[in-house]
């Protein structure tokens, strides 16, 4: 009744070509859009904004990245940690060796590095898939684990290892109130998601899809293996390693490497894997499971253990939540082994047809 | 011009000349051996040999030896079928001999295609261990006394013409190894008095002794020299039989299907769900022992998770589908680790222990994609 796209008609390419082709969706859209930077900003308090929101948009970038590689490309990384710690390490020595450099040159730069290291690690895909590939990228992820542990020069020179960042400024303006972090996350979030819709859509998007659904098929009808899979790899780190930098520089402040360590890569193919494969909504709906529900969980355990007259230490509340969440996961998967960003698919397909399905 | 014909008509089916384009290199009948080393096929033969003793050369004795003969049958055609399907080898066969008196032999011989005669001697002894592992079922064994009740009749029609020689040779081999020697028909009453005998347990039970001895000897053909070491021949065929079980009898090619292709094995009939819980008894199994020992030896920790992450690069060096690969691969890991720490790790600034197995593998990966002992993948469009 009201989402469907009868009366819509399309009078040139450009209008059949857009992204959301239904007026409905782009209304939602920019409804979307707008809650996102006016509403929540004046309802949301401090908490929420450090403890929820910007852990969430900056891993919605990450696990949108991943899911280039991962869900369009179909080379299981999980090397993924790493190239955030690249981005990440690559940024701040940019920021701290070059006098006066902008905070988004930086980030872009830091993405860069990632981008090289990517590539680098990229290379074994081009000879070995499926398992082979992860434990080749967890080769990745071992080696930045040493390298930023053990190289001085890159931790410049710090002596416990632990860096940090201050003063960031962007056009002028200070990043230092919760508001204006998830502002910014949130700005680039929106403009990589959208750059990476458009690449998705695109011919190397259908390049990395067929590569995907059967490599030796694309080679066979003249797409490149090692061009689709080192550009989705160059791609996929370039966003993971912006989404790092964010992640030192915005959320965390000060870090060592232990941040980025192979339980990141875990959780971002996790955010990949529950979101849906394959599908740029797939990264949000996976990162906010992953962010938000165990701190949903930790909030909401007590009060409702209290409801049946139960008291649960702190320790207990933890445990808890852990299991519950393993156990959500999986029975997540049994129940949509395609991820959330199926049932979001299906749930549009039945709306469509509301109020007479056939 | 010469020219190869079919028939009293003359037919003719191939000129000499493209045989010998297509590669021929000798033609041989029974009297004009070829000797050339070139026309020479690969050949491996291995006998597991038991010392020679005299027997109780009585009536039951000989039944023994039909039994042998009923379960050796088994197996030849089991051999047969594996090479018509498209195994590794041209052919192989099981047979069992006394040889003037000093040994008591069970031979198996196979010609591997081309020069790959470490996979044929993994494939043949991979269905010799399924014979051992399984009793045989009540179809292959009629069918096998069926074909061999053939074979004996004939022998009864044939005998009165026989050729001398062949007696000559019978009475040689009985003086030889101090067998007696039953006329045709004696061997045919007694296999067919015998029927209720031939039970699958009793054939398993004589398979197991025919393959059971004190030595194995082995003798490698090869047309060119250099193409294997006695110590390659030697490790082939140390391989532990457990190992082969799991490489190439039903329930182990069974699991390698799952892993294949899901919906393929289940439309063949092998049952998923009880592979999949031998699957996972299995890996948990091995999983404990492993956590024992190591928490025996070294403390256990919550941080043991990550000690199966390590476990990754040593079944990618080893190749995924190979037990011998997961034990190599284990001690290259983790003697290689210890050592590079000691001798390389000075130079980068130590430490380096946590990386070196996977860029190891990764590095392996980049040259041996399947990995040490794996099999080669092949994409088949």
């Amino acid at each position: 009744m009201l989402y469907r796209e009868n009366g819509q008609f399309k009078t040139s390419y450009r209008a059949d070509q857009q992204i959301f082709p239904i007026a409905q969706d782009r209304i939602a859209i920019a409804l979307l859009l707008a809650v996102a930077f006016v509403a929540v900003p004046m309802l949301a308090s401090d908490y929420i904004f450090r403890a929820i929101l910007i852990p969430f948009v900056i891993m919605a970038l990450a696990a949108l990245g991943v899911n280039i590689l991962v869900g369009y490309c179909g080379q299981i990384s999980l090397g993924s940690g790493a190239f955030m710690a690249v981005g990440a390490y690559g940024a701040y020595n940019f920021f701290v060796r070059i006098p006066g450099l902008p905070l988004i040159p930086a980030l872009i730069l830091g993405g860069l590095c990632a981008t090289l290291f990517g590539i680098l690690f990229g290379l074994p895909s081009l000879r070995v898939k499926g398992l082979y590939l992860a434990v080749a990228t967890l080769a990745a992820q071992f080696f930045s684990d040493w390298m930023f542990l053990r190289i001085k020069w890159l931790t410049n020179d710090s002596p416990s290892g632990s860096i940090s960042v201050n003063n960031l400024q962007v056009f002028g303006l200070p990043i230092e109130s919760a508001t204006s972090k998830y502002w910014f996350c949130l700005g680039i979030l929106v403009v990589v998601a959208l750059l990476a819709k458009n690449l998705v859509r695109g011919a190397i998007g259908r390049e990395w899809m067929a590569i995907r659904d059967m490599d030796v098929a694309a080679a066979v009808i003249g797409i490149r293996p090692m061009y689709a899979k080192l550009s989705a790899f160059a791609v996929s780190s370039f966003i993971v390693g912006m989404a790092g930098a964010l992640w030192a520089f915005v959320y965390l402040g000060a870090w060592e490497p232990a941040a980025f360590s192979v339980d990141l890569s875990f959780k971002l193919l996790f955010m990949v894997i529950i979101g849906g494969l394959g599908s740029i909504m797939g990264g949000f709906f996976g990162a906010a499971f992953i962010v938000v529900l165990p701190i949903v969980l930790n909030q909401f355990l007590p009060l409702l253990v209290g409801l049946f007259g139960v008291e649960i230490s702190t320790a207990g509340v933890s445990h808890a939540e852990l299991m519950i969440f393993g156990a959500l996961i999986v029975w997540f998967l049994i129940v949509e082994p395609h991820g959330l960003a199926k049932l979001w698919s299906t749930a549009k397909q039945k709306l469509r047809l509301w109020p007479f399905p056939h | 011009m010469a020219a190869l014909t079919k028939g009293r008509a003359g037919h003719e089916m191939t000129e000499i000349g493209f045989l010998l384009d297509a590669g021929a290199i000798a033609f041989s009948d029974v009297y004009n051996v070829s000797t050339d080393t070139k026309a020479l096929a690969r050949a491996l033969t291995y006998a597991i040999m038991r010392p020679w003793r005299q027997v109780t050369d009585n009536i039951e004795y000989n039944r023994g030896i039909l039994l042998d003969a009923v379960a050796q049958g088994i197996i030849n055609r089991r051999l047969e079928s594996r090479a018509r399907a498209g195994g590794s080898y041209l052919y192989a066969g099981v047979e069992t001999d006394k040889t003037s008196r000093s040994a008591d032999a069970t031979y198996v011989m196979l010609a591997p295609i081309d020069n790959q005669w470490q996979p044929a001697l993994a494939d043949v002894r991979g269905v010799i261990a399924d014979a051992l592992a399984h009793a045989p079922s009540q179809e292959e064994i009629d069918r096998e006394l069926a074909e061999n009740d053939v074979i004996y009749a004939n022998m009864v029609e044939q005998s009165r013409i026989q050729a001398g020689s062949k007696l000559a040779d019978d009475v040689v081999n009985a003086v030889d190894i101090r067998e007696a020697v039953a006329s045709p028909e004696t061997v045919l009453d007694v296999f067919r008095s015998m029927r209720a005998r031939y039970t699958p347990e009793a054939l398993h039970e004589r398979t197991k002794a025919m393959f059971q001895g004190d030595v194995i000897r082995s003798i490698l053909l090869t047309p060119q020299a250099g193409e294997a070491t006695p110590e390659q021949l030697r490790a082939a065929l140390l391989v532990g039989l457990l190992s082969l079980f799991f490489q190439k009898t039903s329930t182990g090619r069974a699991l390698r299907a799952v892993a294949d292709d899901h919906q393929a094995a289940q439309s063949i009939g092998i049952p998923l769900n009880r592979i999949w819980v031998i699957v996972w008894c299995v890996a948990g199994v091995v999983a404990l022992v492993a956590g024992m020992i190591w928490g025996s030896k070294l403390g256990v920790q919550f941080s043991l998770t990550t000690v199966a992450l390590r476990a990754l690069p040593v079944v990618i060096l080893g190749g995924l589908t190979s037990v011998p690969g997961a034990i190599i691969g284990g001690l290259i890991i983790g003697v290689g680790e210890k050592l590079s720490e000691v001798y390389l790790g000075p130079f980068v600034g130590g430490g380096i222990e946590i990386w070196f197995a996977y860029v190891l593998a990764l590095g392996f990966l980049l040259f041996r994609p399947q990995g040490l002992f794996g099999e080669k993948i092949i994409d088949r469009v």
